[in-house]
């Protein structure tokens, strides 16, 4: 008796707050806690996760339904949505539109004579071999004809783009690991260094 | 002393969720703590009938696959699509779909936390991961696990075993089940060096990390050691992140042979019998057939038994399977690998078997006995599967991704098509090049080339390059039909005669 008479901690409302933060956060389903008078309660909902658990925000935006899904009724509207970076990506890759130029994509005066360097194939452009491996090129470099320049993957297979000729390497168009259409331009090559650099 | 209480409640509650416990009841002083736990992990999750909604964490046909398994047993399935798949067949089948990325696989199927993440926001209660992609990364069976949701297939730990080719090779060896003979490890060309003048030439070089045909290379004399065993090691390292190389004996005149497992929650294993998958082009399968024409009635004893002796070894959980090659030339088998996964080529063992593969892997993992004794499992017939790639066998197997303007597949009793392509379908470059997997039954395996022969006739696409045509010459092609092939056959053989 003695015990429980001592027992008068009161839990304030943040306590409260902190014990359903961390019940929300961890697997558990329920917590039955008494101290003294005390008792709380907490049963999760039904296999949803928390509204704490998971990012809610934006349903329909980027990482929406699929056209021609039907959620059931009773589903509750939640979308498995990337982070917030990806999803910016995700918008400018889904639609294949021309991916942005390289960071700080620089207004060069193209020479008369520079030469598009283009994917025949759609898939994803690589600048290096490997990933955390240097550039196969930087802009301003000299590569000589049939030099890798790039590679884009088609269906698993590594395809490399080379140099069609001598030149200097003016413009990398694609960002590393971004989507590439059939056609696109991935690099300006001027094959006249010598007039470029005037 | 109170306020002492109330702490050790909250950091009871924060070790439980570290913890492996599925349930805490404790009563200390006047402090009663009652917890139970979410997930699987422990007995109670896994028991039958958990799953009430899968989340398909692949693509293409075996996503399809798997939500037809899903209808079946009256589950919900959720598909977890990239961008460049809201049109495919999965995300129109499936009962509900998330978008979980950018077309890139990086990006979408094999970023782990964003799965998860998808599985738990859909308020999934389990994930199938198919093949390839997430598969086998014991890290996302952990990640599963710590989030309660039920990973259907094995458990983490036999990922992570069967994985380690090294460890799993000295497994059987421990077990006395023949390893083609092997160094352990090779750390330098040195090493490697002292190996292939102890055993000869042609050596095998291969990654411990394995998988897919990357990091292995066939050494066929000392010029070409140095060279090879730097590539490999490379190969190795930027795919795997470890660039530990073995190197074994390669077996010129060999079939591959392996043997589907299914073992349950309960220690029950049972063996499904052999698929031979010998036609092979870059380590790649390209037919695959059940029974294989070459092994004696004494030999698939004894295959089927060391497969078994593997999984009861690990009491493997789920479907697996234990791979093996036969040298033709002495009549000798050797363990190669487990993997620890379902496979693209399992029809073939449903349609021998006639037990529903993915069914059981869905089964397993809710916790119910496997429905079958050995005594059970018969085959029947023979079976033969085509893999069609949208690849262009007339030009190097250069990749033919676009659109597909005409799809009809060839409507016979005994002929399955499992794909997820149809008319107007956009076969992205993003990802592997399979189209379909057409597999037939026959009474006997004349019976079964016929039929495939048939059926690739009827088998109608336009828009994107197929890999029929190919196959329609396999089918034809004397060796073949006499079963006088082996693993190099395809390539060095067939290919070379165009």
């Amino acid at each position: 008796m003695d015990a429980m008479n001592k027992l008068t901690y009161e839990l304030s409302y943040r306590d409260v707050v902190d014990i359903m933060k961390i019940i929300d956060e961890s697997a558990c389903r329920e917590l039955h806690l008494e101290i003294g008078d005390f008792k709380l309660d907490l049963v999760k909902g039904p296999a949803v996760a928390g509204p704490g658990a998971f990012p809610r925000d934006s349903a329909g935006a980027a990482g929406g339904q699929v056209p021609g899904a039907n959620p059931p009724a009773a589903a509750p509207a939640v979308q498995a949505v990337p982070a917030a970076a990806q999803k910016t990506e995700t918008a400018t890759a889904g639609k294949a539109e021309p991916p942005q130029a390289s960071a700080g994509r620089r207004k060069v005066p193209r020479n008369a004579s520079s030469i598009e360097i283009v994917t025949p194939l759609a898939g994803v452009f690589y600048r290096a071999p490997a990933p955390g491996a240097p550039p196969f090129v930087e802009v301003d470099r000299l590569v000589e004809a049939g030099d890798q320049v790039a590679i884009v993957e088609v269906m698993k297979l590594m395809n490399s783009i080379k140099a069609p000729r001598k030149g200097i390497i003016r413009e990398i168009l694609v960002q590393n690991e971004n989507v590439v259409k059939m056609g696109q331009v991935l690099m300006i090559l001027d094959p006249d260094p010598a007039a470029a650099e005037k | 002393m109170e306020s002492q209480e109330y702490s050790h409640a909250l950091s009871l509650i924060a070790w439980m969720k570290e913890s492996r416990l599925e349930s805490l009841h404790l009563r200390m002083g006047s402090l009663i703590l009652d917890l139970k736990r979410q997930g699987r992990d422990q007995g109670e999750s896994r028991r039958p009938g958990k799953i009430r909604s899968v989340l398909v964490a692949n693509r293409g046909e075996i996503a399809v696959r798997v939500i037809r398994a899903c209808r079946e047993l009256g589950i919900e399935a959720i598909a977890a699509v990239s961008e460049a798949d809201r049109e495919s067949l999965p995300a129109k089948m499936a009962d509900r779909v998330l978008c979980i990325g950018p077309a890139q696989a990086k990006k979408s199927y094999l970023d782990i936390p964003t799965v998860v993440q998808a599985a738990l926001g859909a308020g999934a209660s389990a994930v199938h991961p198919g093949y390839g992609f997430l598969a086998e990364r014991p890290d996302f069976a952990d990640a599963c696990a710590k989030q309660g949701l039920i990973f259907i297939g094995p458990r983490p730990l036999h990922i992570r075993q069967m994985g380690d080719k090294l460890f799993a090779r000295e497994m059987a060896s421990s077990l006395d089940i023949p390893v083609i003979p092997g160094s352990r490890l090779v750390r330098n060309l040195q090493e490697a060096a002292q190996f292939a003048e102890k055993t000869g030439y042609p050596l095998l070089l291969k990654a411990a990390a394995g998988g897919g045909g990357r990091g292995m290379k066939i050494l066929q004399g000392p010029e070409e050691l140095q060279c090879l065993f730097n590539e490999a090691s490379a190969e190795a390292g930027a795919a795997f992140g470890d660039d530990r190389l073995y190197v074994e004996r390669y077996v010129p005149n060999a079939r591959h042979i392996e043997v589907q497992v299914l073992g349950d929650s309960h220690g029950n294993i049972i063996h499904l019998f052999e698929r031979d998958c010998s036609l092979q082009r870059r380590y790649q399968k390209v037919l695959e057939e059940s029974p294989s024409t070459v092994l004696s009635p004494d030999q698939r004893q004894a295959v089927c038994e060391a497969a078994l002796l593997i999984a009861r070894r690990i009491r493997y959980e789920s479907a697996g399977t234990v791979e093996f090659i036969l040298d033709q030339d002495s009549g000798r088998f050797y363990f190669l690998e487990m993997n620890t996964r379902i496979q693209v080529e399992h029809p073939v063992t449903e349609m021998v078997t006639g037990l529903d593969l993915i069914k059981e892997q869905i089964r397993i993992a809710g916790g119910e006995p496997l429905g079958y004794s050995q005594a059970d499992i018969t085959t029947r017939g023979h079976a033969i599967e085509c893999r069609i790639n949208a690849e262009s066998p007339e030009n190097q197997f250069a990749p033919s991704p676009g659109r597909i303007t005409k799809w009809q597949t060839p409507d016979a009793p005994l002929v399955r098509v499992d794909s997820h392509c149809y008319a107007g379908y956009v076969v992205p470059p993003f990802y592997d090049s399979l189209l379909a997997k057409i597999i037939v039954h026959g009474k006997d395996r004349r019976e079964a080339i016929e039929r495939m022969q048939t059926a690739l006739s009827h088998f109608r696409i336009a828009g994107v390059e197929t890999t029929i045509p190919l196959h329609r010459r396999i089918l034809t092609d004397e060796a073949y039909r006499a079963g006088k092939i082996n693993t190099g056959w395809l390539e060095k053989v067939f290919l070379q005669n165009g």
